[in-house]
C-alpha cells in the first residue's frame, strides 16, 4: 500500500471529516473593527465607520485566550481597516505571547517603516496588502484614489525591512483578471507572495457584482493561469468552482462554511464564513455564555452546516464531487437556491437561475459611511439613454403632442 | 532490513526525530493537524496511529521503537514512513537534538 492509497480509503478521505467539521477552526477570521479608511466598492463586510458595541480590548484578549485552549493556530485579522484600532499592535503581540499566530489583512495604510520593522521581527505574523490593480487605474477605480500607492508603500515598507513572504492580496475581477502576470511581477519585486481570491457578491460587493465578476469566458484564462502557476500563488481555495474546466486545483476544494472556517465580527458575533455575514448565517456570539468554542461546537447554525448537504439540481453533474455545488455565500447573496448551482458555475448551470426571477436578500448589517468621502470609489458607467418617446419642442401645437398611447391589449 | 521496495522514499527506522520547535500539534478524530509557525505550513496525519508516533517521537526514542509503541501493523509502517519522510523534508521533524543534551545528531538525507 502507497502512501497515496492510504489516503484514499474511505476512512481516510480529508474532505468527509471536514464536512464533520472540525474541533476547531483551521481558518478562523476575525474582523476586528468595521472602521475603514476606504470605502472599497466590493468591500464584503460593508465597511466604514466603527461600531460602538465592537469588542473592548480586555474581550478581545479573552476571545484569544479562548483560540489558545481551542488549539486554534493563528488568526486571519480583518476588518475594516484592522490596524486603525488603537490596540491593533497590541493586540497581535497579545496573539503571539498567546501561541496563536496572526495573518493580517490591509490596505496598507499604518505599515509605516517602523511597523514593518516590528513586523519582520517575527515569525508569527504574516502580512496581507490587498491590491485590486496592478496599475493605479485599475485599483483605485474600485478602492478609490490614492490607494495603490498606499498598497505598494507598504509592500517596499516591508521589504525594505526584511519582513520575508508577505502575501500580495488580489480580488480577481472583470477590469484585473487581464493582469495576472503584472500582479505576480509586483509581488516578485518585494519578495511577496501573490494570493488570489474570488469575488464575492458579499456586504457592498452584491451592488458591484454584476459589474465586477469575472466573465465565463475569463472563467477559463483564470483556471489556465492558476494551473500553470499552482503552487506558486496562494488561492485560499476559493476557485474549487472552477474544477470541472480541467480537474481540481490544488487545495481544500470544498465549502468550509461552520466545518474548516468560520468569522468572528468585530462586536464578537460569529458567522459561518468571512464572506457570509448576515442573519442566515449567525451563529452566536462569543460573549455568550459558551464563548467561542461553545459557539463553534454546539451552534444548530454550524451542526446543520456538518451534516450532508443535499447536492439539489447538483446532484446530476458529473463534477459534483469536484465542486460540490460552489459557493454557499454567492449563491445566498445572488438569490439562487442554495441546493443549486453557483452562480458562476463554468458549465453555466445558473444562467438562466440568474435571468429568471430571484429576489437578493437585503443587507442585515450597513456599516458604510453614510456620506461619500474624497477617497471613495466612483464606479461610473457611461450609458447612452434610451429615450422612451421622440423629443417634443416646447412649441409644438400639435393636441396629441407627447401623448404616449397605452399599449393595447390583444 | 530489507530495502523497501516503493518508489517513494521513506524515514529511517533507526532515525530518531522529533517535531520542529516552530511545529504546533492539535489532535482531531482523523488524526492530527500540524503548523509550523516558520513556514506557515499546515498538514494533515490523517490516521490517529500516525498522530499516536508523531507524539510519541521525543528525539531519543527510534522512530522503529515509536511505532511497535503505537502497535502500528506491518502493512503500514511503509505508507507512515513516506509520510514521517515528506515532514522530514519539510522541515517540520528535525534530528537536532534537544538543548538538554540529547542524542548524537544523525545526518539528514
Amino acid at each position: 500500500m502507497t502512501a497515496a492509497a492510504l489516503d484514499r480509503r474511505p476512512e481516510n478521505r480529508l474532505v468527509d471529516h471536514f464536512e464533520q467539521g472540525l474541533e476547531a477552526p483551521i481558518c478562523l477570521t476575525w474582523e476586528l473593527t468595521y472602521a475603514c479608511n476606504l470605502s472599497c466598492a466590493h468591500c464584503l463586510s460593508s465597511s466604514g465607520r466603527r461600531d460602538p458595541r465592537e469588542l473592548t480590548t480586555e474581550q478581545c484578549e479573552a476571545v484569544i485566550d479562548e483560540l489558545q485552549r481551542m488549539g486554534v493556530f493563528y488568526v486571519n485579522i480583518g476588518g475594516g481597516e484592522p490596524t486603525v484600532r488603537p490596540d491593533f499592535w497590541h493586540l497581535v503581540d497579545y496573539a503571539v505571547a498567546h501561541q496563536v499566530g496572526v495573518k493580517f489583512s490591509t490596505n496598507g495604510v499604518r505599515i509605516t517603516p517602523e511597523n514593518a520593522r516590528r513586523l519582520a521581527a517575527t515569525d508569527y505574523v504574516d502580512v496581507q496588502v490587498s491590491l485590486d490593480g496592478a496599475t493605479a487605474e485599475v485599483n483605485d477605480y474600485i478602492r478609490g484614489p490614492g490607494s495603490y500607492d498606499t498598497a505598494l508603500r507598504a509592500l517596499a515598507n516591508l521589504h525594505e525591512a526584511g519582513f520575508r513572504d508577505a502575501k500580495v492580496s488580489v480580488v480577481v475581477t472583470r477590469q484585473n483578471v487581464g493582469q495576472l502576470d503584472e500582479f505576480k511581477a509586483i509581488a516578485d519585486r518585494y519578495g511577496a507572495t501573490l494570493r488570489l481570491t474570488r469575488l464575492r457578491p458579499s456586504g457592498r460587493g452584491a451592488d458591484v457584482w454584476d459589474e465586477l465578476h469575472v466573465l465565463p469566458e475569463q472563467q477559463q484564462e483564470l483556471y489556465r493561469w492558476l494551473v500553470a502557476h499552482g503552487e506558486d500563488v496562494l488561492t485560499g481555495d476559493s476557485f474549487f468552482h472552477l474544477a470541472p474546466l480541467g480537474g481540481p486545483l490544488p487545495g481544500l476544494n470544498l465549502c468550509g462554511a461552520g466545518r474548516v472556517v468560520c468569522l468572528i465580527d468585530p462586536i464578537g458575533d460569529v458567522y459561518a464564513c468571512p464572506f457570509a455575514i448576515h442573519d442566515e448565517f449567525l451563529a452566536g456570539n462569543v460573549l455568550g455564555e459558551g464563548g467561542f468554542a461553545g459557539v463553534w461546537r454546539d451552534s444548530g447554525l454550524f451542526r446543520e452546516l456538518r451534516n450532508p448537504q443535499s447536492a439539489g439540481a447538483c446532484s446530476s453533474c458529473p463534477f459534483f464531487d469536484s465542486c460540490r455545488g460552489g459557493c454557499m455565500a454567492a449563491k445566498f447573496f445572488t438569490g439562487l437556491p442554495m441546493d443549486g448551482p453557483d452562480p458562476e458555475c463554468v458549465l453555466g448551470h445558473s444562467e438562466t437561475a440568474l435571468l429568471g426571477q430571484r429576489s437578493v436578500p437585503p443587507a442585515s448589517q450597513d456599516h458604510s459611511r453614510p456620506f461619500a468621502t474624497r477617497n471613495e470609489p466612483v464606479l461610473v458607467q457611461l450609458q447612452r439613454r434610451r429615450p422612451a418617446a421622440p423629443p417634443v419642442s416646447a412649441c409644438a401645437e400639435s393636441p396629441l403632442a407627447g401623448f404616449q398611447p397605452a399599449p393595447t391589449p390583444r | 532490513m530489507p530495502t523497501p521496495v516503493q518508489a517513494a522514499p521513506v524515514l529511517d527506522v533507526a532515525a530518531s526525530p522529533r517535531l520542529a520547535r516552530s511545529v504546533s500539534v492539535r489532535p482531531e478524530r482523523f488524526g492530527a493537524l500540524l503548523y509550523d509557525f516558520r513556514t506557515r505550513k499546515l498538514m494533515f496525519l490523517k490516521s490517529p496511529r500516525l498522530a499516536h508516533v508523531v507524539r510519541l517521537m521525543d528525539g531519543t526514542t527510534t522512530v522503529g521503537d515509536c511505532m511497535d509503541r503505537a502497535e502500528v501493523p506491518a502493512g503500514e509502517r511503509g505508507p507512515l514512513l513516506q509520510v514521517l519522510h515528506h515532514l522530514q523534508r519539510i522541515r517540520m521533524l528535525t534530528d537536532h537534538p534537544l538543548p538538554e543534551g540529547g542524542p548524537e545528531e544523525r545526518d539528514t538525507p
